[in-house]
């Protein structure tokens, strides 16, 4: 067989096929060596895949010449580039060899301008194969960036007085020609214009590099004394530095210092150091109201680097903060409560931001109760970090701490564990710093305690007795069904003669204080007066005294208004003397200028009382703090005293550990029965059968006039005051409710629909909300029916000032009270 | 009273090259401080992300190129703020001082190795000064100036005489590291 008749393949399988060479970059040609001079030689051809077409570069092809470039022949394939500078299209064209030397004009086939060009043969390069005719020689052109350009750059300048100049300018824009605004005046002119443009200016916040700028300072270092830390003459006290290092140390921390000894300041300086060394980045502080003021004050004197927004006002507003940046972000819990339950409610449609780096709570007995709205809010606020501060953790018992615990670590401890304190101390040991005051400050001054009993005078004594006889005539003839409220109310009204004559106005009490008072200022002191009955009490006192010039500090002012009453108080040589709500001025504020606490009358309980008389006796106070407490003979007064002496005996010394109070539990009901040397009834235990003696059965033959006094009378059962509105005309509201509690008074505006086996709709829910938002005096308002809620009733309800008693919950209550 | 005032107007400048959170990018920045090491002005860049085609192309020229040209010189020339002594912690980044008017000089912790990729890099260790705390509160430091500018030398050493008592010059590094990192997780512009 000649060698010729194999084919090319069977040739290069038997290695006969030896040399290769490429003859184009897309072709490959095999010659096979053994037929070289005996036959005419044989060529094959294989085609291999062509390669990939390349890119080219235009930094490196660069710029193309107008006409140029690769030409193939025949005929030959010219590519030019548009002259005009706003097509720049690139297109080919067929040249043909007669055209050579010759003037031909190109047309480009986008924007029809025209190109002069002469072929000549040098610029053209021949190609043997016509296979790469076409599109495998116009090579496809792509931009791609091998230089790396400057990038954009950022900053700021940080000097204050340039801030100061910028926001000068700001309202210094324009001289000439400026728009006049919709008032009619320059806008540079226009006051309401200007604060507009501030108010839009703030609500913005801060910028990204604002937030940095404490990243920027100088690292704090160990040393907190440092002059490069703190401004002025700033220094924390050695324990209080031990307190910023275990808040700093701790994710978990709670710092249950005795009142006085600079918890929020140590916490401010904590966050400082924390958001100075990068390790977090935002905060979330969550106050009382009443000490807003103060945590703003604090922050700009112990942490001016950090950009705080505090979040308050309109919804409007309010949700423009929470999207602004800050380090800081300080609400009261009510406005938590509002912003992020609604916002659960809305499944995060209101608020973006629900997580921080650290969630600080000030006074976290405020979450001691988990059914709270408020505990719920707070609880689905997501954070790296948790600290609460407080000086009394534990109010009243050792759930308390359990449930703060449930905030600060879930799952640290169970409810079971209350029953063995020294087990929950055991377990919060390393998430817990107490400290006090005669521990971490023996410098501060004396706190000299007395108790002052009085008498009586004779109108009072009458009046007290009178009261006293037909009140417990009138428990006496509620039977089995009197209730604690009830008991209560008698207290409160007692109380409050005990205070002063309601019609005479007489007041043994007054008469002390007023002599006392005279002496103090003689001697170019202050006093603080405590009472917790801010209406019946104080108001009283502030014309009794009106020769000192007292002021009121009460939970009706606004923050201003409180600033500026402390601000005067401090500063100012009057006034002279304060009167304030306990409640409403026994948290937070500093009101060291007085030397002398008088309680008026005393709290139920005695933390209350204490966290007061610790808004003077505090860092900042230089002489001794005489606290006095006036108690009448005789009366009600001393009778709770006794029953809370025996209590205190009783108070074992875990439980001190945690708490300035040495109360276990205020009072039972039992207790506040046994003043009156009444017995508690018992209740029905089996509830359950009388909720079914009751179901489908009272509530349904009953007329809407029936319903509502059914509804009525189970209110008075509960312990409030029952007012029923006229039947037509009566504003959306069928019963308004009252009541004094333990923990405050309770006024409701009752709406009843007796709807039986229908349904409540939203618009009858939101009628009602629409009064409870006009009358800012009630609690809540409360939608009672015989049928049932709507869906969208019981989500418009959810978060806001109303409660839904539908039939069951009714039936249930109306069995619970044996109506 | 002068004195203070004088002492107030004494600024310095930190200018540092960063890597990204995400790896392959380049962040510049510069901190001016005053003595104490209190910042006045913070600038630094977008981040500058080289492909994968001009990370071979620029080969070791690369962060030098980036350092000193995209982000070093014109950080420089950004600042309102005039330093009186410039500083940075990365060898190759010396050169911006071929464009820059204010004195500069190179910066590391006496001791420590580094890895010459500066054009100064031929008779560097002869330029090599150190200067220790006069307070003995931080470890001493070796700087070199660019050896174009031989004058940078007599003033950094009469500068860092003067503040490297109160501050440590490698920290305001560290400083501004942190801040281009919280930087990049609030904004995707300096990841």
């Amino acid at each position: 067989m000649l060698l010729s008749h194999l084919t090319f393949p069977d040739r290069a399988r038997l290695g006969l096929a030896k040399r290769t060479f490429p003859i184009k970059p897309s072709k490959f040609m095999l010659v096979d060596i053994l037929e070289i001079g005996l036959v005419k030689p044989l060529i094959n051809q294989v085609h291999v895949p062509s390669i990939t077409r390349p890119k080219i570069i235009p930094d490196f092809a660069l710029r193309y010449p107008a006409k140029e470039e690769f030409c193939v022949f025949p005929p030959y394939q010219v590519i030019f580039a548009c002259e005009n500078p706003v097509c720049s299209c690139k297109f080919s064209t067929s040249i043909y060899k007669d055209q050579f030397g010759e003037k031909v004009l190109i047309k480009c086939p986008s924007c029809g301008e025209t190109i002069l060009f002469i072929a000549g043969n040098e610029i053209f390069i021949e190609d043997c194969t016509k296979q790469l005719w076409g599109e495998d020689a116009l090579s496809n052109i792509e931009n791609l960036p091998v230089e790396l350009v400057s990038p954009r750059i950022a900053g700021k300048v940080y000097r204050a007085e340039k801030t100061e100049e910028a926001e000068r300018a700001l309202f210094e824009l324009e001289k000439e020609g400026e728009n006049r605004c919709v008032h009619g005046l320059k806008k540079s002119w226009c006051s309401n214009c200007i604060a507009k443009k501030k108010e839009e200016k703030s609500l913005k916040g801060s910028d990204l590099f604002d937030l940095i700028f404490p990243i920027l300072m100088p690292p704090p270092g160990r040393n907190l004394d440092s002059p490069l830390f703190f401004t002025g003459e700033k220094t924390l006290y050695p324990f209080q530095r031990d307190g910023v290092k275990f808040l700093a140390e701790h994710n978990v921390a709670l710092l249950a210092d005795e009142m006085g000894l600079g918890k929020s300041i140590q916490a401010i300086i904590a966050i400082r150091i924390l958001i100075r060394t990068g390790k977090i980045r935002d905060s979330l502080i969550i106050c009382p109201k009443s000490v807003l003021g103060d945590w703003e004050k604090k922050l700009w004197e112990w942490a001016p680097e950090l950009s705080v927004l505090t979040v308050r006002g309109s919804p409007e507003k309010r949700l423009m903060w929470w999207k602004a940046i800050a380090h800081i972000y300080l609400a009261t819990y009510e406005t938590v409560r509002q912003d992020f339950g609604e916002n659960l409610a809305s499944n995060g449609e209101n608020i973006e931001k629900t997580s921080f780096n650290l969630v600080v709570l000030d006074e976290i007995q405020k979450i001691k109760n988990p059914g709270a709205d408020v505990t719920k809010t707070v609880r689905s606020i997501k954070s790296d970090m948790r600290w609460g501060l407080s000086g009394t953790p534990l109010e009243n018992r050792i759930e308390d701490i359990i449930s703060i615990f449930r905030y600060l670590k879930p799952g640290l401890l169970r409810d079971m564990d209350g029953i063995s304190p020294s087990r929950v101390k055991g377990g919060i040991a390393e998430y817990f710093l107490r400290r006090r005051k005669k521990d971490a400050l023996p410098e501060l001054p004396e706190k000299f305690h007395e108790e002052k009993w009085l008498d009586l005078t004779d109108t009072q004594m009458e009046r007290y007795r009178k009261a006293e006889e037909e009140g417990i005539v009138d428990l006496n003839e509620h039977g089995d069904s009197v209730t604690v409220q009830h008991v209560l109310a008698l207290i409160t009204k007692l109380k409050q003669i005990c205070n002063i004559d309601p019609v005479t106005r007489e007041s043994c009490k007054l008469e002390y204080i007023e002599e006392k008072i005279e002496e103090i200022c003689d001697e170019d002191e202050k006093v603080l007066v405590f009472s917790q009955y801010s209406e019946k009490t104080l108001p009283y006192l502030q014309t009794a005294l009106e020769k000192f010039s007292p002021e009121i500090y009460h939970g009706g002012l606004s923050e201003r208004e409180r600033d500026e009453i402390v601000g005067k108080f401090q500063n100012e040589e009057t006034p002279k003397v304060l009167l304030m709500s306990v409640k409403a001025g026994g948290l937070g504020i500093t009101l060291t200028r007085a030397c002398h606490v008088y309680h008026f009358d005393l709290w139920w309980n005695p933390a209350v009382a204490a966290q007061a008389e610790d808004r003077a006796h505090r860092i900042g106070q230089k002489k001794t703090v005489f606290v006095t407490s006036l108690f009448t003979n005789g009366t009600i007064e001393e009778r709770i005293e006794e029953l809370l002496r025996k209590k205190r005996a009783l108070f074992t010394e875990v439980i001190d550990d945690l708490s300035d109070t040495k109360l276990p539990k205020i009072l039972s009901e039992e207790d506040l029965f046994s003043l009156f040397n009444l017995k508690r009834p018992s209740l029905k235990s089996d509830l359950k059968e009388k909720v079914g003696d009751h179901r489908g059965m009272t509530l349904d033959p009953k007329s809407p006039q029936e319903f509502e006094k059914i509804v009525s009378q189970l209110y008075n059962k509960m312990g409030y005051n029952i007012k029923l509105t006229q039947q037509s005309k009566d504003g959306g509201i069928d019963i308004y409710a009252k009541r004094v509690s333990e923990s405050g008074s309770e006024y409701l505006a009752i709406q009843c629909k007796h709807y039986p086996n229908s349904v409540v709709n939203v618009e009858q829910v939101r009628a009602l909300y629409g009064v409870v938002q006009s009358e800012p005096q009630l609690t809540k308002g409360v939608l009672v029916t015989s049928g049932r809620f709507s869906r969208e009733c019981k989500e418009f309800a959810r978060g806001k000032r109303l409660e839904l008693f539908d039939r069951d919950y009714l039936l249930g209550l109306l069995g619970k009270y044996e109506l | 009273m002068a004195e203070q005032n004088e002492k107030e107007d004494l600024l310095l400048g930190f200018v540092g090259l960063y890597g990204t959170l995400t790896p392959g990018g380049y962040i510049g920045g510069i901190l001016i401080t005053d003595q104490f090491g209190k910042p006045r002005e913070f600038k630094c860049t977008h981040a500058v992300r080289p492909t994968a085609i001009q990370k071979p192309l620029y080969g070791k020229t690369l962060e030098p190129y980036i350092g000193v040209e995209l982000c070093g010189t014109p950080l420089i020339g950004s600042t309102t703020n005039k330093p009186a002594l410039i500083m940075v912690d990365k060898d190759f980044l010396i050169d911006i001082r071929i464009k820059s008017e204010y004195p500069l000089i190179f910066i590391r912790r006496a001791g420590e190795a580094v890895e010459v990729r500066s054009s100064t890099g031929e008779d560097a260790a002869s330029r090599r000064e150190r200067v220790d705390s006069a307070t003995g509160r931080f470890q001493p430091i070796v700087f070199e100036a660019h050896p174009r500018f031989d004058d940078d030398r007599l003033c950094a050493k009469r500068i860092l005489d003067e503040v490297f008592k109160d501050i440590d010059p490698l920290e305001p590094f560290e400083r501004m590291g942190k801040a281009i990192e919280v930087l990049a997780r609030q904004n995707n512009k300096f990841q």
